[in-house]
């Protein structure tokens, strides 16, 4: 197995400047390197009435909040049509779909 | 860095590669979580983390520092059943046995959703809630 070393990002600007380093990448639910599930999961009500969702958002907390599932049924109905309920517990908005 | 099984804290391992399916099992020796895929398809690794069903499998070790894992072995005090073993027993919900505590895990997972009212699409033939772990000797139900 290939040896690799593992940091959290403190915030979006650690994230950025880790990211930066040779090899690096990105973690969300579950691959490699500079884990990013320690920004932001917070989902904001805008102004102009959109929302603001954290990319570390778990998926399971977008299609279950309130907001997103009486404005935005079809992204509630789309993260539920995918994976499994674990995998939903775990995977947040940056992860890359396989 | 710690993180708490079955009430007891462990520390992390250093080496950031190891699964929190190999921490359980092959450090830890608690071998009721099993590997059934090792990649996050059969639900057989499913563990509760506070409270919410997981994939042990696809998780690093390192990333649930600070966090509480429950598994099989900790559903209930020791010589005892969750409610939920006695029910498999006494339906006969298993045949080899082998995914058993990952449909059990994942269906204590789920009936914490019911209760927090987390949404699920129903399909067109209203088939109900699965718990996700599913091979096809046991059947879904």
């Amino acid at each position: 197995m290939i040896p690799f070393s593992y940091a959290r990002a403190a915030d979006p600007a650690d994230a950025v400047r880790r990211g930066g380093e040779p090899g690096a990448r990105y973690l969300g639910a579950g691959t490699n390197l500079v884990d990013v599930t320690g920004l932001s999961t917070a989902i904001e009500e805008r102004p102009d009435g959109g929302l603001l969702i954290g990319a570390a958002t778990r998926n399971t907390a977008l299609a279950e909040h309130r907001v997103v599932r009486e404005r935005y049924p079809m992204l509630a109905r789309a993260i539920l049509a995918g994976a499994s309920a674990q995998i939903r517990n775990m995977a947040r908005c940056c992860d890359r779909a396989s | 860095m710690t993180i708490t099984i079955n009430g007891t804290e462990f520390q992390v391992p250093a080496d950031p590669r190891v699964s929190l399916l190999d921490l359980l099992r092959e450090h830890l020796h608690l071998s009721g979580t099993k590997k059934g895929c090792n990649q996050g398809a059969c639900g057989a690794c499913t563990v509760l983390v506070d409270g919410e069903r997981m994939l042990s499998c696809l998780a690093l070790a390192v990333q649930y520092d600070g966090r509480s894992v429950t598994t099989v072995e900790g559903l209930a005090p020791d010589g005892e059943l969750h409610e939920l073993q006695a029910a498999f027993i006494e339906h006969d919900g298993f045949q080899c046995g082998y995914c058993t505590p990952g449909q059990i895990c994942s269906a204590i997972g789920m009936a914490e959703e019911v209760r927090r009212r987390v949404p699920r699409n129903v399909t067109a033939d209203r088939r109900p809630r699965r718990s996700r772990s599913a091979p096809r000797s046991c059947g879904s139900g």
